[in-house]
């Protein structure tokens, strides 16, 4: 994409999946027999959005599929048409089908053809009208000139109008036509002007001018540029034949018998189309650049392992560069200014390059939270709850191979929420809340990690029946038992308190197989509740190849590396400023109190810096709540790769990996939430 | 291929670009304005185009409006055995409905 | 070479790579010896047992050393530049054994190795697949991929110890 559409790309993207949620909820909100009158407005207008920012943005696939959706919701709203139950689920598969194509162009995920197909061909049922091959895929390329397909080409009608003296300035105009046929099916058709005496003829002059109609996969700044050369803005024309129009007219291509024609050296664009690159308009830009992004929206099928390789040489170059960076500051900046100027600017091509393939196996999370809404309507109306579901932070990405591993366990959270969290409508009127239950679906980034979290409005946890289901199930429990390590009694196997076993969970496998899968991916999994107001349970993953930006900080004679998103501030406190009370020591910041951490103690190491004063007190966000750290010597900010621990050895607790230092050590990467956990186990220290 | 025509009436050859066109339209002119031998029958002049040893645009278009002209007089102009590089050049240029076949020579 | 050991295969001998721990000789399934290095630069891990000495960076890839002297409570701990490495693929992981010293590779046959003794060896009998001799020398074959997956090593988690959770 040129730099001048491209934001503009972003924008449509986020809007129509904004776009596309609304119909959605709104569709999952309605009630066939009487369909509110406002909804059906807003459904129209978010498919007509939709459809315009397709076309504008030559989305033909998406613009030709929405515009029939459209077009029948236009139908239903006017009351030309009466809106069925199954039309409701036609309009949800068809939605599903545009948010597919959506992924495709966005993210160049594959699109399954036959899903559109067959959504398309569902509308087209419904409107009674016969098929328009144009919408399905097209299988015969010769008959791909006048219809669309879905697969992402777009119809341009390109008309060349050279100069007279094209030939006198020795422009050759053959690989012109040779670069359209390369980028799809080109037609060409070529205009003389008519002469009746040949003696006036001018040999060395151009008569031609040539109406192309071109179906390619192609944008437009690619086309603009092959003319580039050639032409002049006044030369070319290009235009894009809008798909919808194509059902109402015949292909407008003008037949070219040019025998018969007369004077036809400025040819009238007839067919209609948004004439997007004109005179004086989009020019072509940069002297020979062609566009960066590639020309399809369609997608490679390449195997993980391979993807996984780059990810790892990724990795060895960030690791390499940063040890040349170490060796290079050796030298002095002045002597040696253009070898500084250039690791400045390997580290600039190293985190781009990085940033880019650790894109390849991102995908945002909405690819698993978008099944629930569905799954949260279909399951609330079966156990006779109401509840909304609220989705946050849907286009945090993750990396494929968890989104896949997460799908499971969150169904589970989700029905769980659903099935034992939220209450009945007459229990929950009764206890003075709404009737209907909220679950909200959150996910977001931070510091190294990402975390999701269920929550729910319902009635909590019964802590006392956890202690008593873990007392007949032989677990070793006891009243003291902080609220914590009640919850974490529901993740033993077998564990269900569920009275009657329904089919959606509390068969008692749910929770324990939740863990292990959680656990698999190296995440975990915790959980907070208060009795009465509802439950929050937290899955935090790591993100695989992070590269994590950190801060390395000295304890004794180990090095650290603590996530810089998780790092709030650092200060050297006054001895007013500390408290210590039965072995545990706090930290006055701002009027609060804030816990310390030694990590001299936690792990356990020797000669580390024992009095807080003399040392750094690192102040930490750890999963919403602060706590300080004490470390030596705060060192250097680095870009650091996480390399796994579990790979050979073991999680270590407390930490999210380790990584590699620039002088070849390895150095323990803390995950502060995990550390808050370590340390809260052994409260001694 | 060179096909067996009746009554071909006049060869052409050479460079027919850019380069040559000029030289070329010497002898157009003269078989358009009815001198230099070449006759047709019954109306229809056979042009043999094998010996053209390059084409370009603007040799087609040279051509063409030739042709076009000789119709205006009456005359129909045949171009007959097209090398496979004019023949392809005819068509990637869009030209090929210019050269459309009568009934009984194939161009293309 | 080749040649020889595809008789050797065919006939059932199998190569061991010898290792020196305290006084007695090892040995292990040569294909599962990825490399032989030395001590060097070994992040320790804190509370981990004492036989775990740290990780290593083995070329990007964090691999954890164990020391077998230490495990084992045999021969004297010291490390220098004679101090050896060896760098094993067991279980699907890269883990490295610091050792007293590497000898050879040798081949056995199936009937140059007995079956192993009840009681006596440095190494518990339950990963000793039996005694070969070679060149008048005893060594004590060692199955190392049983030996690190043993619950003692720590190495695999199993899910025994989620529950150490609930009980604290």
């Amino acid at each position: 994409m040129s730099a001048d559409l491209s934001q503009f790309f972003q924008v449509f993207f986020d809007e129509s999946t904004e776009h596309l949620a609304e119909m959605e909820r709104i569709l999952l909100s309605i009630d066939p027999h009487a369909p509110d009158e406002e909804e059906l407005h807003a459904v129209f207008r978010a498919a007509h959005s939709i459809k315009g920012g397709a076309a504008t943005f030559g989305f033909g696939d998406m613009a030709s599929t929405t515009h029939t959706l459209e077009s029948l919701l236009d139908r239903v709203r006017h009351q030309e048409l009466t809106l069925t139950a199954e039309m409701v689920d036609a309009f949800l598969e068809t939605k599903d089908a545009i948010a597919m194509l959506l992924a495709g162009h966005r993210d160049n995920t594959p699109v399954d053809e036959a899903v559109v197909a067959s959504a398309c061909n569902k509308l087209r049922s419904i409107e009674g009208g016969e098929h328009h091959p144009a919408v399905e895929p097209v299988t015969d390329g010769a008959e791909a000139l006048s219809t669309k397909s879905p697969d992402g080409t777009t119809e341009y009608r390109i008309v060349f109008t050279p100069p007279a003296d094209l030939f006198k300035r020795g422009v050759r105009v053959e690989p012109l036509f040779e670069e359209l046929v390369s980028l799809g099916e080109l037609s060409v058709t070529a205009r003389v002007e008519v002469f009746d005496d040949f003696n006036t003829y001018d040999p060395e002059q151009c008569y031609l001018c040539w109406d192309m109609t071109l179906l390619s996969a192609a944008r437009l700044e690619e086309l603009s540029d092959i003319f580039m050369f050639v032409a002049d803005e006044d030369e070319i024309e290009i235009q894009i034949v809008e798909p919808a129009s194509l059902h109402k007219e015949s292909p407008a291509l003008p037949e070219t018998d040019s025998i018969n024609n007369d004077n036809v050296s400025n040819p009238s664009p007839e067919s209609p189309g948004r004439r997007l690159y004109d005179k004086n308009e989009t020019a072509p830009n940069a002297f020979g650049r062609r566009p960066v992004d590639g020309t399809e929206s369609s997608s490679i099928r390449v195997g993980v392992s391979k993807v996984d390789q780059l990810i790892n040489q990724m990795g060895e170059l960030v690791i390499t560069q940063a040890m040349l960076a170490q060796t290079a500051q050796q030298f002095d900046p002045v002597l040696y200014e253009s070898l500084h100027r250039g690791m400045a600017l390997l580290q600039r091509n190293t985190r781009d390059l990085q940033e880019s393939v650790m894109s390849i196996r991102m995908m945002p999370i909405s690819f698993i939270f978008s099944r629930f809404p569905r799954l949260v309507h279909d399951l609330a109306a079966k156990l006779g709850k109401q509840a909304e579901l609220k989705l946050v932070g849907e286009t945090t990405e993750l990396d494929k191979g968890l989104i896949e591993k997460l799908a499971d366990p969150l169904t589970h959270l989700v029905r769980n929420s659903l099935d034992h969290g939220i209450e009945s409508p007459e229990e929950r009127r009764q206890a003075g809340k709404q009737p209907g239950g909220t679950i909200i679906l959150r996910a977001a980034q931070t510091g190294g990690r990402i975390v999701i979290e269920v929550i729910d409005d319902g009635a909590g946890l019964n802590r006392s029946r956890i202690l008593q289901k873990a007392l007949e199930n032989g677990l070793a429990v006891s009243d003291e038992m902080s609220d914590e390590e009640v919850w974490q009694l529901i993740f033993a196997p077998g564990f269900s308190t569920a009275e009657k076993v329904t089919d959606v969970s509390g068969r008692g496998v749910g929770m324990d197989v939740v863990m292990k899968n959680v656990q698999a991916m190296g995440g975990r999994v915790s959980i907070t509740s208060e009795s009465g107001k509802g439950s929050r349970v937290l899955v935090s993953l790591p993100l695989t190849l992070a590269i994590l930006d950190g801060l390395s900080v000295r304890v004794g004679s180990e090095t650290f590396i603590v996530p810089l998103n998780s790092i709030i501030e650092s200060l050297q406190p006054q001895p007013d400023d500390l408290n210590t009370v039965s072995g545990n020591t706090t930290v006055r910041v701002r009027g609060e109190y804030l816990p310390l951490l030694r990590l001299n103690e936690i792990y356990s190491i020797k000669g580390a810096v024992a009095q807080p004063e003399q040392a750094v007190v690192m102040i930490v966000d750890a999963e919403g709540e602060q706590v300080a750290l004490l470390v030596d010597e705060l060192l250097n900010q680095h870009q650091v790769v996480i390399k796994s621990l579990e790979t050979n050895y073991r999680k270590v607790d407390g930490t999210a990996g380790a990584t590699i230092l620039g002088d070849g050590h390895v150095a323990l990467i803390l995950d502060v939430g995990d550390l808050v956990h370590l340390w809260r186990k052994a409260p001694q220290i | 291929m060179k096909t067996e025509h009746t009554g071909i009436a006049t060869n052409l050859s050479g460079d027919w670009t850019m380069h040559g066109i000029s030289q070329q339209v010497q002898s157009l002119m003269a078989i358009s304005n009815g001198v230099g031998g070449v006759i047709p029958q019954n109306n229809r002049l056979v042009v043999d185009c094998s010996g053209i040893k390059e084409i370009d645009i603007s040799g087609l278009q040279l051509l063409y409006v030739w042709v076009q002209c000789l119709q205006i007089k009456g005359l129909r102009a045949e171009l007959v055995n097209l090398s496979d590089g004019m023949r392809s050049t005819v068509s990637k240029v869009g030209l090929h409905k210019l050269f459309e076949p009568s009934q009984d020579t194939a161009l293309l | 070479m080749e040649e020889m050991t595809s008789t050797m295969a065919e006939s059932g001998a199998r190569e061991y790579l010898t290792f020196t721990l305290g006084k007695e000789e090892y040995g292990m399934d040569i294909l599962k010896v990825q490399e032989i290095r030395g001590y060097d630069a070994v992040t320790s891990i804190a509370n981990a047992p004492q036989f775990l000495k740290g990780v290593i960076n083995l070329r990007g890839v964090i691999v954890p050393i164990i020391d077998m002297r230490i495990k084992f409570n045999l021969g004297t701990v010291a490390y220098d530049e004679f101090t050896v490495v060896i760098i094993i693929n067991v279980l699907g992981r890269v883990i490295g054994m610091v050792v007293d010293g590497v000898s050879d590779v040798v081949s056995l046959l199936p009937d140059q190795i007995k079956p192993p003794p009840e009681f006596g060896t440095g190494i518990d009998t339950q990963y000793i697949t039996g005694i070969g001799t070679s060149n008048g020398q005893m060594l004590i074959l060692t199955d190392i991929e049983k030996l690190m997956g043993g619950a003692d090593m720590q190495l695999v988690e199993n899910s025994a110890d989620n529950h150490l959770d609930l009980a604290a």
